[in-house]
């Protein structure tokens, strides 16, 4: 004769406190999930404006470019900076040829060392590098004012 | 010595024009990095609910892990 198979049960104290805690739990989570789409659009939004705001700052740039080419004593800077760039010039080729001097073995790159290192640069860098270059200049004209 | 410099009047114009132009378009930069950091602040609001609600969470399910596993009395 078979054994009888016996089940055995164990007693949940608080059960509906118990459901509770679990329905309370689940949406919690059905508002997270809901607060993860929301927070997926925002960052959406977000790329767009990014775009629309690296748009505009180009714009801007070249606006200002524009400006800069159409202010009138832009003749007259020129001139005083040739005249300044002439004086000084002589003077930095004296201190070029003292520093390159002290330039030590390590500190000198070979060409290719120099080529290697400019297709590292990526996209980014080239745009940070070109605007570096812009402040730069843009510092020097303010200087020579 | 700083030398007076006189400018054509159709320059001038064209300056003020580009002057304009110049205004218009920081004034829509601004516009943009305000929504930008409006965004951001709302961002910020939802990571801020999504801790909230995890450690809501993990509240229940430590209340139910150890009313599930309490010796009988």
């Amino acid at each position: 004769m078979a054994e009888k198979k016996q089940d055995y049960y164990v007693n949940i104290s608080n059960p509906n406190t118990l459901l509770k805690g679990i329905l309370q739990s689940s949406k919690l989570v059905v508002e997270s999930s809901q607060s993860y789409y929301r927070s997926l659009e925002i960052r959406r939004e977000k790329t767009l404006l990014f775009k629309q705001l690296r748009k505009e700052v180009t714009e801007l740039l070249q606006l200002s470019k524009k400006l800069d080419s159409t202010l009138p004593y832009r003749e007259l800077i020129t001139a005083e900076k040739r005249k300044f760039s002439k004086s000084s010039s002589q003077m930095k080729t004296s201190k070029s040829v003292k520093t390159s001097k002290k330039l030590t073995s390590k500190e000198k790159t070979t060409p290719k060392q120099d080529v290697e290192k400019t297709k590292v640069l990526s996209k980014e860098e080239n745009e940070i590098l070109k605007l570096t270059n812009l402040i730069s200049s843009i510092e020097e004209k303010l200087n020579s004012l | 010595m700083e030398t007076p410099v006189f400018v054509k009047i159709g320059d001038y114009k064209k300056l003020l024009d580009e002057m304009d132009a110049v205004k218009t378009k920081i004034a829509s930069i601004k516009k943009i990095i305000m929504q930008i950091e409006s965004l951001r602040d709302k961002e910020k609001e939802e990571l801020s609910l999504w801790s909230n609600n995890i450690n809501l969470v993990e509240k229940e399910i430590k209340y139910i892990d150890e009313t599930l596993f309490e010796p009988e009395k």
